[in-house]
């Protein structure tokens, strides 16, 4: 009886092990194929919820730079006719952000922002830039603050027809002089000889926004950036509107001057 | 007693070992699985093209090279023509439909250049209707903030109607088809409101503009220094212009 009893249970246990080992082994395999193919389609098109990265760059398939996504610290250099120059300076000095390269992996533009305690208060901006072909910015949307001392607005600016290169190259020999004041005197005088020759610079044509002194503003200038005409609503809410010479004299102004001063010389 | 203890023994001796060995097998992949899906972090990584995606699947933005770019996409289907033009980033509405965008060019062919740069924001199930715009032919360039109106007919549809007229043989009757539709009825298909900005005649110029897209007031300082304002009919003539050289009168 207990012998009987006993194979019993031994075969009603060994048809149940196999039950449940068919079961598992079904339920496991299953399991182990589901994975596979999800992490296999995974690795066709990667699929993050959410990552964290410090920089991101997109790339053309022959490894051609076309833009950055980055914190400050991981920041590229600029690099002009193919070449990295260490020469980052403005907004995108400070700033994180993107910056762009056009199709022969030059940088052409960004959009980048910053914001920090200083010594003296704060400091924050943000600027969307395009650059001209092989030169600096030329459509600049930004917003710019020293300690509530801020300026917002669209500015359009002509740039030289030279590329920036050559004074990068030459940047790059003053950068590598001992500090002191020898090296800002020889940096200015090659600043001011750069911008004289017409590789370094470039003049602002039009800006529309507001300004330094709490103004609202719309500004047309010349080619030499001299403003010709100026639209202007100040902090205390007078408007008016004003043509200029090249000298920045301004030649007529609306609304009409009611002085006696400028109606008198108006008569002569 | 002995038989049930080597029972209990068989059962946990055998079934335990094997299914553990599985199910520590599992465990590690479902870990490895998981542990894929948190939020990684990187150093840096490069990438050719990055689809930003809502739960569901429907895209919303393509940050890419331009190889690896985004094409025109209505409610999910591809329209217009294909990708692989344009660099940068191409966003898309909540019904994966191209609404704007920011790319970015520039090359040199055969000792002359082309270059540009545009931030875009798109009529919904339309064109471009606020772009911020540098254009670059060579040296001819055109620099600005422009703002336009739009008509109100779906963009695939329009771009079928433009194929189709396209196809037909010239003569009359398909500028007369082309006419109509680019007129439609007085709601133009596209009609430039504003410009602000420095155009290719390297004048600097606000310029606005009547729902026909005809300038109505101007203001301008152009390649020369001279300085205006001026206020123009539908057809174009000036009706009224102030400058500074005399005195506004």
């Amino acid at each position: 009886m207990d012998q009987s009893s006993s194979k019993e249970r031994t075969d009603r246990d060994g048809r149940s092990d196999m039950r449940f080992l068919k079961a598992y082994a079904f339920a496991t395999t299953s399991l182990l194929i589901g994975l596979s193919i999800v992490a296999f389609r995974q690795s066709q098109t990667p699929h993050f919820k959410q990552i964290d990265v410090e920089r991101i760059n997109v790339v053309e398939p022959d490894g051609t730079l076309r833009m950055t996504i980055s914190n400050h610290a991981a920041m590229p250099d600029p690099v002009i006719g193919g070449k990295s120059y260490p020469l980052r300076s403005g907004t995108g000095g400070a700033g994180a952000g993107m910056i762009f390269f056009n199709d022969e992996g030059n940088e052409n533009g960004g959009l980048t922002y910053t914001g920090r305690k200083t010594a003296t208060g704060y400091s924050a901006g943000a600027g969307l830039t395009f650059d001209q072909f092989n030169q600096d910015e030329t459509v600049t949307l930004s917003y710019d603050d020293e300690n509530r001392q801020r300026r917002a607005g669209l500015l359009i600016a002509d740039r030289p027809d030279e590329s920036i290169q050559a004074f990068a190259e030459s940047a790059m020999v003053f950068k590598r002089l001992p500090d002191g004041p020898a090296k800002v005197q020889r940096m200015q005088e090659f600043q001011a000889n750069a911008r004289k020759h017409g590789v370094l610079g470039g003049v602002s044509r039009l800006y529309v926004g507001k300004g330094g002194s709490k103004e609202s503003i719309l500004m047309l200038a010349d080619p030499k950036g001299h403003p010709r005409i100026k639209m202007t609503v100040d902090s205390l809410g007078t408007a008016k509107l004003e043509f200029l010479d090249a000298a920045g004299k301004v030649t007529y102004e609306l609304p009409d001057q009611p002085s006696t001063a400028h109606s008198s010389s108006r008569l002569h | 007693m002995p038989d049930k203890s080597s029972s209990l023994s068989r059962f946990f001796g055998f079934r335990s070992y094997v299914a553990t060995a599985a199910t520590i097998a599992v465990g590690v992949s479902l870990l490895a699985f998981t542990k894929a899906n948190q939020k990684p972090h990187f150093q840096e990584i490069d990438a050719e093209r990055i689809n930003i995606v809502e739960p569901d699947g429907t895209l919303r933005m393509v940050i890419s090279g331009r190889d690896r770019s985004q094409g025109p996409m209505f409610k999910g289907k591809p329209f217009g023509y294909p990708g692989g033009t344009r660099a940068g980033i191409i966003f898309f509405n909540d019904e994966g439909t191209e609404d704007g965008g920011l790319t970015w060019n520039g090359k040199t062919v055969n000792g002359k250049y082309r270059a540009g740069a545009q931030l875009s924001f798109d009529q919904y199930n339309q064109d471009q209707i606020v772009t911020l715009q540098y254009a670059d032919e060579n040296g001819v360039r055109q620099q600005g903030l422009r703002i336009e109106d739009r008509a109100n007919i779906p963009i695939n549809e329009l771009v079928d109607r433009m194929t189709a007229i396209r196809k037909m043989p010239n003569g009359p009757a398909k500028d007369s088809a082309m006419n109509t539709l680019v007129e439609n009825k007085g709601d133009p298909i596209a009609a430039q409101r504003v410009f602000v900005g420095r155009d290719r005649s390297k004048t600097a110029v606000v310029n606005l503009s009547d729902a026909l897209g005809k300038p109505r007031l101007r203001l301008m300082v152009d390649s020369a220094g001279a300085a205006k304002i001026e206020f123009l009919d539908k057809q174009g003539k000036v009706i009224r212009s102030i400058s500074g050289d005399d005195g506004g009168r």
